[in-house]
């Protein structure tokens, strides 16, 4: 066994087990608020949430974390085939089917229990059609409020008039969950929290930005891991100082020289949503033969807009305005500019020798353009890429040994840009 | 089958309506969804053109681009036109209605260098707000042509093309009407190729046409003795022959819910309206056209309305079933079709669902489900 493979066996770090208590933490404290009666928000993953922090007693759960969670405890295909047996095609987005199996089948299947029944659903067209219709479903079954946040589509920088829009929408958001609870709304509170996000946000970058070192301490898996607290519990004290923590433990890596893959040969870049049921074992397979997903465009954009590597920061002003104005900081439903932009970044200032375009069958606005990518990237950068076939929460949709003989394809390119004799790069 | 030389449009991509106009030098612009202002293209002096995928056999040269989980008519327009099949068009139209058909707007830049593209991004929720942003890209739109091609749209052209195109409704709705009565006087197959024909011309041009063929539908023999009265409805079906299929089996389709059929026309707003005059900014009309009375399931929140046309096809036309049908990796059908399932079994309404292609390879498997579904429920 070589060094490269021991690593993913090892203990959790500090951070690793911190973000284990903050995930179980966070799903029993909303099946225990929601037993007291608190006012339960479904949002999806795209929603400013600490917009509710304005609010007293108003508790969040994100279904998408749900079904990756699900999916990554290898719960994810019986709580799909529920779905399934209900008649949702197997080709919608398999978040959609584990969801909808949780919550349309006996929710036992699921790793948390699934969610506490909501009051108030909240999406936003800025993660991806199908979404919007997923929490349709619920409002229809369940007769719910559904607020969709409408976010107009980003191919080029945020328009003022859109920008006014979304704030307009926000507006109706607070008038509508201080209706429904009862309370005033605080926009103190809020800036208060966007600060916290703040903080968070500029520990996450700097932990992002230690991929440019060679080797790095860190990988793409670790982001996939560690982007659920921005997730579950944006603008809370604790997910700032998890990203302390993350980042501390990764710069302590750095001068121990203890690096996730001790020989880094190959430095990758992942473009899509994580395969939550594959992060250990293809992390350990990568890892063998020298190869690290140093970065991937999912986890890249959290606190960007529009394609930028440099966090977007909050200056402490209206909270609306600003919670409006990082709306476009997905890279999903960016025209092919942007998308090509985003990558070109992370490219300039990560170091990649070659890019895994994942093309997911369950997401769709990710995957779409991705073949123009690929050749835009080989064109523009010289950098070789492959194109691989996964699901990000159904494994019955993956099969390794394809996806690893792409991978070993991509190293063989690699290596031959490289020339006989080239050393890899220098560390 | 009704006879006539525009129907027949409904087989090809470039009829002789589009061969004639582009011999005079008349401009042709594409356009991809029902929501799309293609009544400034015709004030504009242009033939707006709604892109299918006829004829298409394979995905040879869109699979260079797409993945094969995505929409199969998305796949076969484009390969289509990466074939050289859509040479004819001088525009494209592109909105954001879903993922698949938004990215077309990259695609034609990219792999056909093709320009001009338009590009308009309408919300998905209906609002007030929502009628202002849908006003400004309309407008926003009128001036991207016009700055295009160098010409003018005056409120005088846009006046003029919705009054035709209140007409076209007006004469596609009476065609309805004889297909719904109790003895129809018209097959849902041919409807569809008329409603495919109609998206494929001048609408000035398919109104003089749809006069000339109402007295023959009305003295075609009517369908008296069918199995069952079927409704289509789901994702866009521009191929007769799917309807044929069904009809083939001894069914009737006296209704639908397709973009390119009946949600194409119905305009409940007009009918409210009765003969009062349109709003004097032909700008309004055009956002309650594109937006206020969309059936589309991107309008999220949308589903009341689109249950609602659905109930009100079933017993306006006296249907015995639904079929609901979905292209394959269509988001907005899989969950929109599930919602209107539920309900209308609940209903009583008896309900074959069927994934598909776009294209008709797996005609056996479907001919087996529909002669089922019409035993089952009785015809």
């Amino acid at each position: 066994m070589t060094e490269n493979e021991k690593r993913p066996g090892a203990p959790k770090s500090r951070a690793g087990q911190n973000l284990t208590a903050l995930i179980m933490n966070h799903y029993a404290m909303l099946h225990d608020a929601a037993k007291d009666k608190q006012f339960v928000v479904w949002a999806s993953i795209s929603v400013p949430t600490e917009i509710f922090k304005g609010f007293e007693n108003v508790i969040v759960a994100i279904p998408e974390n749900h079904a990756a969670m699900s999916a990554a405890k290898n719960a994810g295909v019986p709580l799909a085939q529920q779905a399934e047996a209900i008649g949702f095609s197997m080709d919608l987005c398999s978040y959609a089917r584990i969801d909808l199996g949780t919550e349309l089948g006996d929710p036992k299947a699921s790793p948390a229990g699934g969610l506490p029944r909501p009051d108030l659903l909240v999406s936003d067209t800025n993660n991806c059609s199908l979404l919007i219709k997923w929490f349709d479903i619920y409002h229809r079954l369940w007769g719910v409020p559904h607020f969709v946040i409408d976010v107009p589509f980003c191919y080029e920088e945020q328009k003022e008039t859109d920008r006014e829009w979304i704030v307009g929408q926000l507006r109706e958001l607070v008038t509508l969950v201080g209706s429904m609870t009862g309370q005033a709304f605080n926009p103190d509170k809020v800036k208060k929290a966007l600060a916290r996000t703040n903080e968070a946000l500029v520990h996450w970058k700097a932990f992002l930005a230690l991929a440019a070192h060679r080797p790095s301490p860190i990988t793409a898996f670790d982001t996939f891991a560690h982007m659920a607290p921005f997730v579950v519990s944006r603008g809370e004290k604790q997910t700032a100082l998890h990203y302390k923590m993350l980042l501390g433990e990764a710069r302590a890596r750095i001068d121990a020289g203890d690096y996730p893959v001790q020989n880094e040969r190959y430095r990758l870049l992942w473009d899509n949503i994580a395969p939550w049921h594959q992060l250990r074992a293809m992390k350990a397979r990568l890892a063998a033969s020298g190869a690290n997903l140093v970065h991937a465009t999912y986890t890249s954009c959290i606190g960007t807009v529009e394609g930028g590597y440099a966090h977007y920061p909050y200056d402490g002003r209206d909270p609306l305005l600003y919670m409006a104005r990082v709306q476009n900081f997905s890279v999903c439903p960016y025209g092919l500019r942007l998308r090509f932009k985003a990558m070109a970044e992370i490219i300039g200032h990560v170091g990649i020798d070659g890019v895994v375009f994942a093309s997911n069958r369950s997401c769709k606005v990710y995957s779409i353009m991705q073949m123009d990518l690929q050749r835009l990237i080989e064109e523009k950068h010289g950098i070789p890429t492959i194109l691989i076939d996964v699901d990000h929460a159904d494994v019955r949709k993956y099969d390794e040994e394809s996806v690893f003989l792409r991978i070993e394809a991509l190293i063989e390119r690699i290596d031959q840009n490289r020339g006989p004799g080239a050393r890899p790069y220098r560390c | 089958m009704l006879q006539a030389e525009f129907i027949d449009f409904a087989k090809e991509l470039q009829n002789p309506h589009v061969a004639a106009w582009k011999a005079k030098g008349g401009r042709v612009v594409g356009f991809y969804c029902t929501d799309m202002p293609e009544q400034v293209i015709h004030a504009a002096g242009m033939l707006p053109f709604r892109m299918r995928g006829t004829g298409n056999k394979d995905y040879t040269l869109s699979d260079a681009i797409l993945s094969r989980f995505n929409c199969t008519f998305v796949r076969s327009a484009l390969n289509l036109a990466m074939g050289g099949r859509y040479a004819f068009l001088d525009g494209l139209v592109v909105g954001n209605t879903c993922d698949h058909i938004r990215r077309m707007y990259d695609v034609f830049g990219r792999k056909l260098a093709f320009e001009p593209r338009f590009f308009l991004s309408f919300p998905h929720v209906f609002t007030d707000e929502g009628r202002a942003w849908v006003k400004d890209e309309i407008e926003r739109f009128v001036q991207q042509l016009s700055k295009a091609y160098g010409v003018s749209i005056t409120p005088e052209a846009l006046r003029d093309a919705l009054a035709v195109y209140r007409e076209n409704a007006r004469l596609l709705e009476k065609i309805q009407a004889l297909r719904q009565q109790d003895e129809p006087r018209i097959s849902g197959t041919d409807f569809i190729r008329i409603a495919v024909a109609n998206g494929s011309v001048r609408k000035d041009f398919a109104n003089e046409q749809i006069r000339k063929l109402l007295p023959a539908i009305e003295a075609q023999q009517a369908f008296r003795k069918v199995r069952a009265r079927l409704m289509v409805a789901g994702s866009f079906v521009d191929n007769p022959d799917f309807i044929e299929v069904l009809e083939h089996a001894g069914a009737l389709v006296v209704a639908d819910s397709l973009c390119i059929g009946e949600r194409s026309f119905w305009d409940p707003g007009a009918r409210e309206g009765g003969n009062a005059p349109p709003p004097a900014d032909p700008l309004d009309e055009l956002v309650r056209l594109c937006y206020e009375r969309s059936l589309c399931p991107r309008i999220m929140g949308g589903h009341a309305g689109r249950l609602q046309f659905v109930q009100d096809q079933i017993r306006d036309a006296r249907v015995d079933g639904v079929v609901l049908e979905r292209i394959e990796f269509c988001d907005l059908h899989g969950c929109s079709n599930m919602m209107l399932q539920h309900v209308l079994e609940d209903e009583g309404v008896p309900v074959l669902s069927l994934d598909r292609e776009y294209s008709l390879g797996d005609t056996g498997r479907f001919k087996t489900r529909v002669e089922a579904f019409l035993e089952k429920i009785g015809g």
